[in-house]
């Protein structure tokens, strides 16, 4: 972000008012969708811009995201064991369970 | 072909999601050793039905449609309930506030969101695990598996809005019971809110 977006989010959206042609609220209302890539009736970039230039939205977009770095780091480092990868690759080879 | 060898494809499509799997399995179950069950239970099912498979779809959602399949009719058989999410509930759209709560007492006093940091991961699974099965599969093939809104429909046989629906309610869950434990250990200072200035 340059500094003259810094500047822009800092003093260009009005309060109650919108940024880019989207209301603050119509913004947030689209935050899941936005960072899930799927959006369906506003442009990405036009909620992108508005995050980008409005002081009051862009940090609950920053939490947002901050929120699913945690749950992410959390889930991935499970993996499953030598021994059940061992076990379902011979259930594979053999075609039957187990037993 | 032998009927005991492995059907084309299945070793190269299937194999390299039993991470994807396991991980999805223990979220459903909550336990090791039950997750390692559903999860050979998976891939036998998956390895006879292979050919049943089209090919062009993810495996990766195919796979965790048995996996579940199977969870759930486990969860009937044993007489074990999750709390019930209520259809009506769920039909009932993302909520009137789209001004999260949580995020406004945070920006008050911990703008950065640092006390996500300072929780450890079990917390967090825990945390995962005390959702309702819906809202728990909903948010753990969004945000951990990353499929999108329409393969998590097919999965769970549900519209796309109401996966949109369980999404927005389980995150807001997971995220109000994350801050207060992060404010019971002392990560973040209670507040009572600031001017959200929206």
């Amino acid at each position: 972000m340059t500094l003259f977006d810094s500047f822009k989010r800092l003093f260009g959206a009005k309060r109650n008012g919108d940024a880019e042609g989207l209301a603050c609220e119509d913004a947030l209302r689209l935050v899941h969708e936005f960072l899930d890539g799927e959006l369906a009736d506003v442009p990405h970039a036009q909620v992108e811009a508005h995050f980008e230039m409005c002081r009051r939205c862009y940090p609950h977009l920053h939490l947002e995201r901050r929120f699913r770095e945690a749950i992410q780091r959390a889930c991935v480092k499970e993996t499953a064991s030598p021994e059940l990868r061992s076990r379902v690759l011979q259930l594979v080879s053999e075609g039957r369970p187990d037993s | 072909m032998d009927a005991s060898s492995p059907k084309p494809g299945f070793e190269e499509e299937a194999l390299p999601q039993l991470d994807a799997v396991y991980r999805f399995a223990l979220r459903l179950t909550g336990s090791a050793a039950e997750a390692e069950d559903l999860v050979q239970e998976t891939f036998l099912r998956a390895f006879k039905a292979w050919d049943q498979f089209e090919p062009g779809t993810r495996a990766k959602s195919w796979l965790f449609t048995i996996c579940r399949n199977v969870f759930l009719r486990g969860r009937e058989r044993s007489k074990r309930h999750d709390e019930i999410v209520s259809e009506s509930a769920d039909r009932s759209g993302p909520g009137p506030n789209p001004i999260n709560p949580v995020w406004v007492s945070t920006l008050g006093v911990d703008p950065e969101g640092d006390f996500f940091g300072s929780i450890v991961d079990d917390r967090i699974l825990e945390a995962i695990a005390a959702l309702p099965e819906e809202y728990r599969t909903a948010v753990v093939l969004s945000d951990i598996e990353g499929l999108p809104y329409a393969e998590i429909a097919a999965l769970v046989d549900a519209p796309v809005g109401t996966v949109k629906s369980r999404l927005f309610r389980g995150r807001r869950r997971l995220q109000e019971v994350l801050y207060e434990h992060a404010v019971e250990m002392g990560y973040i200072e209670a507040s009572s809110g600031v001017d959200d200035g929206v």
